[in-house]
């Protein structure tokens, strides 16, 4: 099974989710570590820490087929929306392969 | 080009609009302020009562979704709740959404709100984010008022405006080309204007006048968070029903703020959307 990350902000947080990347409080003090699995007091913990945002990883519960298609059809939508840039330069070159991987994954 | 329009000509018309929200400049200061401490912000947002609501049911939604506790119906423990930082840039937002929510069509608003607003969170990601030193709540009022500027146009010259943003699609060229031609300047110094003229901070100023064209200023940290903002907007499609361009970005901007596009970029990328969706709740009525 493969497994997204996702970024989220903390009150769509629910019992079970498992962090991708240790929740931090915005002096970048550690929460909670990566790989663990939010309980019910987790999330008073969360809150009270103010922790604002949090990354996750979750099932991908699609198949091979629609995996291919999103990447297509988000593939084509960076296309479009990098249509007039100039991807000789190097800066504009990365972003828009970062931009165009980032929506593909 | 009929006659051009002067820093005279935009304050004048501005007197129409509501009046820049003093909570703004108030909660600015207090960011200056080592003393400042949460009973001075519950005065502040205590003051105007349609923040109050926000910020009380920003704090409800936050807190007793899963809690199921009883409603949280004071500003102080609201804001212990949520934290000064949080409460802050609620505040922001709110102040200014009411001087877009202003007499104009519902469409032109949602427009231009969602497009500030993502705009505004992606200032406070990049302020966290780059190495640059750059004041958040700075930061997200530079990118919700980037725009300002058009706003003003669209209220007090809608149809010549309507002219330029049509001439520049037919001739694919950035927008503020189509209005210097047409009104002699551009919407970031007509916001550049009218940020001066409300108070803000001369380098909120500097950063909405040099968005679009940032070579000039680029050295300075908020115009490079303004200009990369917008661009990275614009390429993450932030901008609800709107399919943007992407035509230039400056490297000097990237560099200013420490940025190179490589493996952390998804890291924003991801933080970028997940605020944008957290500030979305605001304006879930």
């Amino acid at each position: 099974m493969r497994n997204r990350i996702k970024y989220i902000p903390t009150f769509e947080a629910t019992v079970g989710m498992v962090l991708a990347e240790a929740a931090q409080d915005r002096f970048l003090r550690n929460i909670l570590p990566s790989g663990h699995r939010i309980s019910e007091e987790n999330l008073h913990q969360l809150i009270a820490h103010q922790v604002e945002l949090i990354c996750i990883s979750a099932p991908d519960l699609r198949s091979d087929e629609e995996i291919a298609s999103a990447a297509s059809s988000s593939a084509k939508r960076v296309l479009d929306t990098f249509e007039h840039a100039d991807l000789s330069d190097p800066v504009m070159s990365a972003l828009f392969n970062q931009v165009l991987t980032y929506r593909s994954a | 080009m009929s006659k051009p329009l002067t820093r005279d000509d935009v304050l004048s018309a501005s007197q129409a609009l509501p009046a820049f929200p003093r909570v703004i400049q108030q909660i600015v200061a207090t960011l200056e302020d080592p003393d400042a401490n949460l009973n001075l912000l519950v005065s502040h947002v205590e003051h105007d009562p349609a923040l109050t609501g926000h910020i009380l049911s920003m704090a409800n939604k936050a807190g007793t979704r899963r809690y199921g506790n009883s409603n949280i119906d004071d500003v102080f423990t609201a804001i212990s709740l949520m934290g000064l930082s949080r409460v802050r840039e609620v505040a922001i937002m709110i102040s200014i959404a009411e001087v877009f929510e202003e007499r104009q069509p519902q469409t032109v608003q949602n427009f231009f709100w969602h497009h500030s607003v993502a705009v505004g969170v992606c200032c406070v990601e990049l302020a966290h984010f780059s190495r640059a030193p750059v004041n958040v709540d700075t930061a997200l009022i530079a990118g919700l008022l980037h725009d300002v500027g058009q706003l003003w146009l669209q209220r007090f010259e809608p149809l010549r405006f309507k002219q330029a943003i049509d001439d520049a699609n037919l001739r694919n060229v950035d927008i503020v080309v189509a209005e210097r031609e047409k009104f002699g300047v551009d919407h970031g110094e007509i916001g550049a204007w009218l940020a001066n003229h409300w108070g803000l901070s001369p380098e909120i100023g500097v950063a909405i006048s040099h968005h679009h064209k940032p070579e000039a200023a680029s050295s300075a940290p908020l115009v490079a968070v303004a200009h990369v903002a917008e661009v990275l907007c614009t390429a993450l499609a932030l901008t609800k029903g709107i399919q943007g361009s992407v035509t230039d970005i400056s490297s000097a901007c990237c560099a200013t703020l420490g940025l190179e596009w490589g493996d952390g970029s998804h890291q924003l990328f991801g933080r970028v959307e997940a605020r944008n969706r957290q500030a979305a709740i605001l304006f879930d009525h």
